[in-house]
């Protein structure tokens, strides 16, 4: 390998590891409402990074590449979802005790309910709500219709507004 | 405040703080690189048998031979037998040095810490060296960054030696999938994984079939054993369609063995009709989990199961039923039936009311009406309801001076549904009492509050 690729390679690294420094707790937090457990998020967010890492070069500017990284986080985490050798299957009804149950205990209701959506509206409602993207950048990120996403988050709303979890009590 | 506001400030109040994380940005480089390396193997592999293929008629068939021989296995296939190859009761080796010796006889792919798989009945005893160099050549783990449990299969390589020795290798296909030869965690273990899967498929093409490998299947076997991760959907030779229902009560799969010939049409449609691309869409309702769980002429359990209208198997691929196949499929779930939960003097209390919802479900009121104690008056069932849903909160026994025998009160959240209209839960109060015959039955139902959710 000649010095000039050397050179270039650890640039990139440099570059690399100071936007991870910069953006890596965001991303943590939006794969934690994802995945409701703290090992899940971390592992969420390092695969993004990794898938997302050959990128960097080809990407000008942070921004871009930030969205670069929610974008594969999302659709890696629909891909788990759909990864049948985990030993997952997917379902509309979450069971009553989620895997991530000490985080879920800790965190408090409102994470119980998420972690009974079915994970496309539970990744609509953290787009939506927690990242603030309107309707159509959320179905860029998710790669899905405008449409798609306006119905996912009416039926994540009713089921939140349904749920059992969230008792007025809670809310004071 | 709007339920749009209150979900943005509870979902912000509601993360914890990350924890630190500084070797993140290392992680995920070696992680691209692992996935790099592992991208370069399968190519290297796959154009390696692309060579084999042009290589081997010239070797076999140089005389110019129109249907050449197939290969002989090239170790001594004959001398060793599967028992010879075992896996170990002992579980792996913790110690000892950290690279298998040339020589094997055999291995053997056995269960490890991890998902249950199940493992194949046969031992690989052809190319054991190729799988051993592959072990060996494996880096060693730098743990400094911290590996986290993506939950996945384990396994072990039992190698048995001349001597009658055996050599174990221990895999995680999850976190940073370790690979432990003796007393060193080397990496990539999804790599011997793949390669004894491929090897063993390659010397099974060379063999037949053993005579006394197992050529039934039941709904339970797949939750007990696990899937083969060597057997294939469109192998099996025999098969049962699973339907799994949703219900409150604990039952399990309904089951129904499909005739040879419906088979032989289901997997043929299935040759004809399957998609690599066409993904199902993330979320659906449908009534029943069905699949077809089959076993192959190897004795290995597989399956393709049905999620929003297509059936899927283990390795991506997706079938779309044609007409006739729908027939078959459509009559195998008739047959199957639905669940029809019984109840007995061992059920609980808890069980007799999640067998009164099951049943009103299924559209069987006079079952549910015999759930009811016969002294208590008047079963007080619902009229007008599309579904109940039912959800256990607690359980208490009552004083002895209640009039009823061992009297019970279940407390749960009940709804009855009608269609797609929003009904919200009530605490519900169920009390039961054992009749004649010391079963629980209901006494009373009373409908509580309602439980005001969300905002």
């Amino acid at each position: 390998m000649d010095g000039a690729v050397v050179a270039r390679e650890q640039r990139s690294s440099t570059s690399f590891d100071g936007f991870v420094a910069a953006r890596g707790d965001a991303l943590w937090r939006s794969a934690w409402l994802l995945t409701g457990d703290s090992h899940l998020a971390e592992d969420l967010v390092q695969t993004a990074l990794a898938k997302s890492w050959r990128a960097w070069d080809r990407i000008d500017d942070e921004g871009g590449f930030e969205a670069y990284v929610r974008r594969v986080l999302y659709t890696t985490y629909v891909s788990w979802w759909r990864r049948r050798w985990t030993g997952e299957r997917p379902t509309e009804d979450l069971p009553e005790t989620a895997s991530a149950a000490p985080d879920l205990a800790l965190r408090g209701d409102l994470t119980t309910a998420l972690a009974r959506l079915p994970r496309g509206q539970r990744a609509v409602v953290v787009l939506r709500y927690f990242e603030d993207l309107t309707e159509r950048q959320a179905a860029e990120v998710l790669g899905c219709s405008v449409g798609t996403v306006k119905s996912q988050t009416a039926r994540a709303m009713t089921a939140l507004r349904s749920s059992p979890s969230l008792r007025p009590e809670e809310d004071a | 405040m709007t339920d749009d506001q209150w979900l943005r400030d509870h979902l912000t109040s509601s993360v914890p703080e990350p924890p630190s994380a500084p070797g993140r940005a290392d992680a995920a480089r070696r992680r691209a690189r692992a996935a790099r390396r592992r991208t370069a193997a399968v190519v290297a592999t796959a154009g390696a048998v692309a060579v084999v293929a042009v290589v081997a008629p010239l070797a076999l068939g140089g005389s110019g031979s129109s249907s050449p021989a197939p290969a002989a296995p090239t170790t001594s296939a004959t001398t060793v037998t599967p028992e010879d190859v075992a896996c170990p009761a002992g579980g792996t080796q913790p110690e000892g040095p950290g690279t298998l010796p040339d020589g094997a006889v055999g291995v053997r792919l056995c269960q490890g810490s991890g998902m249950t798989f199940q493992g194949p009945a046969d031992a690989l005893v052809t190319d054991v060296d190729a799988l051993i160099d592959l072990v060996n050549e494996q880096p060693v783990l730098d743990m400094s960054g911290g590996c986290t449990m993506e939950l996945g299969r384990g396994y072990v390589l039992a190698f048995a030696y001349p001597d009658g020795s055996i050599r174990t290798v221990a895999g995680q296909l999850y976190g940073c999938e370790p690979l432990t030869v003796g007393g060193v965690v080397r990496s990539n273990a999804e790599l011997p994984w793949n390669r004894f899967n491929t090897l063993l498929a390659a010397q099974r093409r060379e063999l037949d079939p053993p005579g006394d490998a197992t050529t039934t299947v039941s709904c339970g076997d797949a939750a007990d054993l696990g899937l083969s991760p060597v057997g294939r959907a469109g192998e099996m030779t025999s098969a049962v369609l699973c339907a799994n229902y949703e219900t409150a009560s604990d039952q399990g799969p309904q089951q129904a063995a499909v005739p040879a010939d419906d088979l032989a049409i289901l997997l043929a449609d299935r040759v004809a009709r399957r998609r690599d691309t066409a993904a199902p869409p993330e979320s659906c309702s449908q009534p029943a989990d069905l699949r077809l769980l089959g076993v192959t002429a190897w004795g290995d359990v597989t399956e393709t199961y049905l999620w929003c209208g297509l059936w899927s198997d283990e390795r991506g691929h997706y079938w779309r039923p044609g007409a006739d196949a729908q027939r078959i499929l459509d009559r195998l779930v008739e047959e199957a039936g639905s669940p029809t939960p019984t109840v007995d003097a061992g059920s609980s209390a808890e069980d007799v009311v999640a067998a009164y919802v099951d049943l009103l479900n299924a559209g069987d009121r006079s079952g549910a009406a015999a759930l009811w104690h016969p002294v208590a008056g008047p079963p007080d069932l619902p009229t007008m309801y599309s579904r109940v849903d039912y959800k256990v909160e607690g359980v208490k026994s009552l004083p002895r001076i209640s009039a009823w025998r061992d009297a019970t009160l279940v407390r749960a959240l009940y709804r009855e549904q009608i269609r797609d209209a929003y009904v919200p839960y009530r605490e519900t109060s169920f009390t039961l009492g054992r009749d004649e015959e010391g079963v629980f039955r209901i006494v009373s139902m009373q409908l509580g509050d309602v439980v005001e959710t969300g905002r």
